[in-house]
């Protein structure tokens, strides 16, 4: 007999919270009932809270303690006002509370970087490492269009819709609002263009016309992964990347400092890889022990670290002990249904407030190929370095939506069956085209091949009731709802 | 004997059904050349040639002639392939790429039906999803041709011939031929020659005191990539020499679907404007404008690159240095070869507007559309409208309304 570790709790988002990201310094009434809530979620309370919580150690060997990431997070007139909203908390994971940190701390440690001198370099659609090596610091500004979901202030989309277009895809225009805003201390574009994402580049160039943010695209050619002198070109650019954010921090790039990054990169995605083996372990995938906003939580830092791969690897080390306990002790993450349906979620991973609909549904998303296929395989730590993540980036494939077709599917298919996935959910996002145009394919080739079925649902920016609670659209609830429900009649059957 | 779907195919790609006969000799030719290339592309396939299907402008056609394949270019702009195309890459897409995979997924249809080999030099990522997608659907073999995007980046002039290399080798090898020098220098004149003759057009066009409308003009031009070569160079001789006479030979052909010589003078940029996408061109002509050149990928860009030297480098650099999509991109505002393209083409055709077409869900130039007008209005004083629309009528009376009042603004 399993046991939930906590019911999950929802809890009112902060409506304080400003476009710039300025803090209202003072207490926010609805954070009050959540200290109770963790206290109550977890035997012995705050002290167990703080007790079982490691410390965060970061790449400039800070570290900040249990209690401060605590007091950060719900203290009364904390700096993230809307760190905990109307989505489901497994307030018993505390190394998923530390996880919210390392994400909603990620700008306050921009700017403290940039006031030290670090340049910081909007990055996209490329290895962290290159910035890493030449002293910079990255940031992937479209994963502010996340924090736009968990603030509720939609005003960097409808600026950046007003920049770009009204039809574009809610991060690229929330890119083209950032940059114009200097709402984070940008100092150098550096993005990847080519033909798997034409509109991200496009989005970096709004503001070329003098804004002071220099740009450098790095250009791929994808479907060429084959070719050495393709590896070469590629390898030559990330080369000139690094040089360009050394300019800004005034070092000379070594190789060994581009190795230093690889390591640490690594070493990330190692953890993460863990994490994974933990999450499709066959206990586990009896008691699922995260709940679907707790695994979006855990993995969207992957792509860039969230500018920091060593607090990084440390933070899923530590998640990873407390999942193992978990599952040793057979509890369910809170909110997880007895025996859920499992799903996995193929290309875009977004619309946060909908994960907690699918586990009210029944269902639990075991994972997301977006980020998993980031940490499959590690970068050779041989030869040249650039030339070696070149190759990674060419030959393995770490954004899967640029793998050949039907590698992808093979990809995805060794998932389903590892992780005995019953469906797909596919959730694309409205204006999106760098991977939902091949959706209905992907979902095709695996029903084919494995005979799982797949769901599709679009969306744009996450709907508020009248009291300001987010909601998740009524034909979403009902169309997750359904497919829960057809693939538990498909169990009986 | 056609079946109904590669009849109602035949319909959507022949751009002279369903619209009136020219009253020009010469264009008549391309459009019965046009309508009668099906069955010759039939016939061709039945004595063992393949077709190579290819998107974007940037695609060698000469390589692939060279080879003795036949390249024909896929655009479609009908509605209803539009709506077809849904069902498999969902509505987000521009409505030139649903059109496309469409039309090609249309089991019966003449591209379903005849194109042995699907490829492209694609720019941007909804291009891209819409081969692979192809590719899935209709199972029939794909190879992009890579073409860098960031053309300021010295390196690709080493890397990109490297790419040219290859793809002939591999079409090679799926063709069962090989090109020789002759044989590529033969192509290479060829598409030359049709190069110089459409300049030649579009040179005549902003300049004819009698200028054909721009929808018959573009029936010529647009036929260019589905004809055969050598007998589309020919038709370009008539269709010069036609326009070329001396107006007083006979009543003015111009006249019956032309703007006056003395309208407001108009440029055309932005997204593609494929084969019989007529209706922002019949609104412009409506209101009083005349057409006097574009920029469009189906239209100049296609024209825009003389290969100087009739090897795989020649073509390398021709390609490489013809005007850029706006898929590809350019850090600095300044020396961003897609605005000066464009700033020179206004100066030459003495423009009195651009009209900025934009296809729903372009990225590539919806995003652009703002810095464009502010390029363009800051440095030459060429006022631009931008117009958002898609395939079909659901939008026709906004989009009148818009265009009356800019040519009412330029005039």
């Amino acid at each position: 007999m399993s046991t939930s570790h906590n019911a999950g709790v929802a809890v009112r988002p902060g409506r304080e919270v400003t476009s710039d990201g300025s803090q209202p310094n003072r207490i926010v009434d609805y954070q009050k009932p959540i200290l109770g809530a963790i206290q109550q979620a977890v035997t012995g309370g705050w002290d167990a809270i703080t007790g079982a919580m490691e410390p965060l150690t970061f790449q400039d060997n800070t570290t900040i303690s249990s209690a401060e990431v605590l007091k950060r997070l719900i203290g009364c007139a904390g700096p993230y006002p809307h760190a905990f909203t109307d989505f489901r908390h497994d307030f018993g994971l505390v190394e998923g509370l530390k996880a919210k940190y390392f994400f909603l701390s990620l700008r306050d440690r921009l700017f403290e970087a940039s006031a030290k001198g670090v340049p910081i370099v909007s990055l996209r659609g490329l290895p962290g490492e290159l910035v890493h090596a030449g002293g910079g610091m990255p940031v992937d500004i479209a994963i502010w269009f996340t924090e736009s979901w968990v603030s509720g202030d939609y005003r960097f989309v409808e600026k950046g819709r007003q920049l770009t277009s009204f039809e574009s895809c809610p991060g690229e225009c929330a890119v083209a609002a950032i940059l114009e805003a200097r709402n984070i201390p940008v100092d150098l574009v550096i993005a990847a263009s080519g033909t798997v994402m034409s509109d991200a580049p496009c989005a970096h160039t709004i503001h070329r016309g003098g804004r002071g943010v220099q740009s450098l695209f790095v250009d791929i050619p994808h479907g060429l992964e084959a070719k050495d002198w393709a590896v070469q070109y590629v390898a030559g650019q990330f080369r000139q990347a690094a040089a360009a954010v050394g300019q800004l921090s005034g070092k000379i790039v070594r190789d060994e400092d581009v190795w230093q990054a690889i390591r640490h990169g690594n070493e990330a995605r190692r953890a993460y890889r863990e994490f994974t083996s933990l999450i499709l372990s066959p206990a586990a995938l009896l008691n699922p022990p995260l709940a679907s906003f707790e695994q979006i939580v855990a993995v969207v830092p992957a792509f860039e670290w969230l500018g920091d791969p060593v607090a990084n690897a440390n933070l899923i080390r530590s998640l990873n002990k407390e999942i193992r306990g978990r599952i040793d002790a057979g509890v369910r993450g809170g909110g997880v249904a007895e025996n859920p349906v499992r799903l996995f979620v193929p290309g875009r991973a977004c619309l946060a407030p909908i994960y907690s609909v699918i586990d009210d549904a029944g269902g639990a998303a075991l994972g997301f190929e977006l980020f998993w296929s980031f940490f499959a395989e590690d970068v050779d730590e041989t030869g040249d370095p650039y030339q070696a993540l070149a190759e990674w980036y060419l030959r393995k494939w770490p954004y899967s939506i640029a793998a050949p077709f039907e590698k992808r599917v093979d990809w995805l298919a060794g998932i389903c069956k590892k992780g005995q996935i019953e469906g797909l959910l596919f959730l694309n996002i409205f204006g999106c085209n760098w991977d939902p145009p091949v959706t209905l394919s992907v979902a095709d080739a695996i029903k084919r091949r494995l005979g799982i079925p797949s769901i599709f649902l679009t969306s744009d920016m996450p709907e508020k009731d009248a009291e300001g609670r987010f909601k998740v659209a009524g034909q979403h609830r009902t169309q997750i709802e359904a497919f829960v429900e057809m693939l538990k009649v498909g169990r009986r059957g | 004997m056609a079946t109904s779907n590669e009849a109602a195919s035949r319909r959507q790609v022949f751009p002279a059904a369903g619209t009136r006969r020219s009253a020009r000799a010469s264009i008549r030719a391309v459009d019965d050349a046009y309508a009668f290339r099906y069955d010759e592309i039939a016939s061709l396939r039945r004595e063992g040639r393949k077709v190579v299907g290819y998107v974007c402008n940037y695609f060698p056609v000469e390589l692939v002639h060279a080879l003795g394949a036949i390249p024909i270019r896929l655009a479609f702009c009908s509605a209803d392939a539009m709506e077809r195309g849904k069902k498999y890459v969902g509505d987000s897409m521009c409505p030139f790429t649903r059109a496309l995979v469409g039309e090609v997924t249309q089991e019966g249809s003449f591209t379903n039906q005849h194109v042995d080999f699907l490829s492209g030099a694609v720019m941007c990522q909804q291009a891209y999803n819409a081969l692979r997608v192809l590719s899935y659907q209709t199972k029939k073999p794909l190879r992009f041709l890579w073409l860098p995007l960031n053309p300021s980046n010295d390196e690709v002039r080493g890397a990109f011939p490297h790419e040219l290399e290859d793809f002939a080798a591999e079409l090679s090898g799926f063709l069962g031929r090989t090109w020789t020098p002759e044989a590529l220098k033969e192509s290479v004149d060829l598409y030359n020659g049709i190069r110089e003759r459409i300049a030649r057009l579009y040179a005549l066009q902003s300049e004819h005191s009698q200028p054909i409308s721009w929808n018959e003009f573009n029936r010529v031009i647009h036929a260019g990539p589905f004809l055969d070569p050598a007998h589309y160079r020919t038709l370009l001789d008539g269709v010069i020499g036609e326009l070329e006479a001396p107006a007083s030979t006979g009543p003015s052909p111009a006249s019956v679907n032309s703007a006056p010589a003395t309208a407001p003078r108009v440029v055309l940029s932005g997204s593609i404007v494929a084969p019989r996408d007529t209706t922002l061109i019949s609104l412009l002509e409506e209101a009083g404008a005349r057409i006097v050149g574009d920029d469009s990928c189906h239209g100049s860009r296609t024209f825009s690159l003389p290969i100087k030297s009739p090897t795989l480098q020649g073509i390398a650099d021709a390609y490489l240095g013809s005007p850029p999509c706006g898929s590809a991109q350019n850090p600095d505002l300044e020396n961003d070869r897609r605005l000066r393209h464009l700033q020179d083409l206004t100066q030459t055709t003495r423009a009195d507007g651009v009209v900025y077409y934009c296809l729903r869900f372009c990225d590539s130039y919806a995003f652009k559309a703002s810095e464009t007008k502010t390029f363009l209005e800051k440095r030459g004083g060429v006022p631009v409208l931008a117009v958002h629309s898609e395939y079909g009528e659901s939008d026709l009376g906004q989009v009148r309304t818009r265009v009356e009042a800019f040519v009412e603004i330029i005039r």
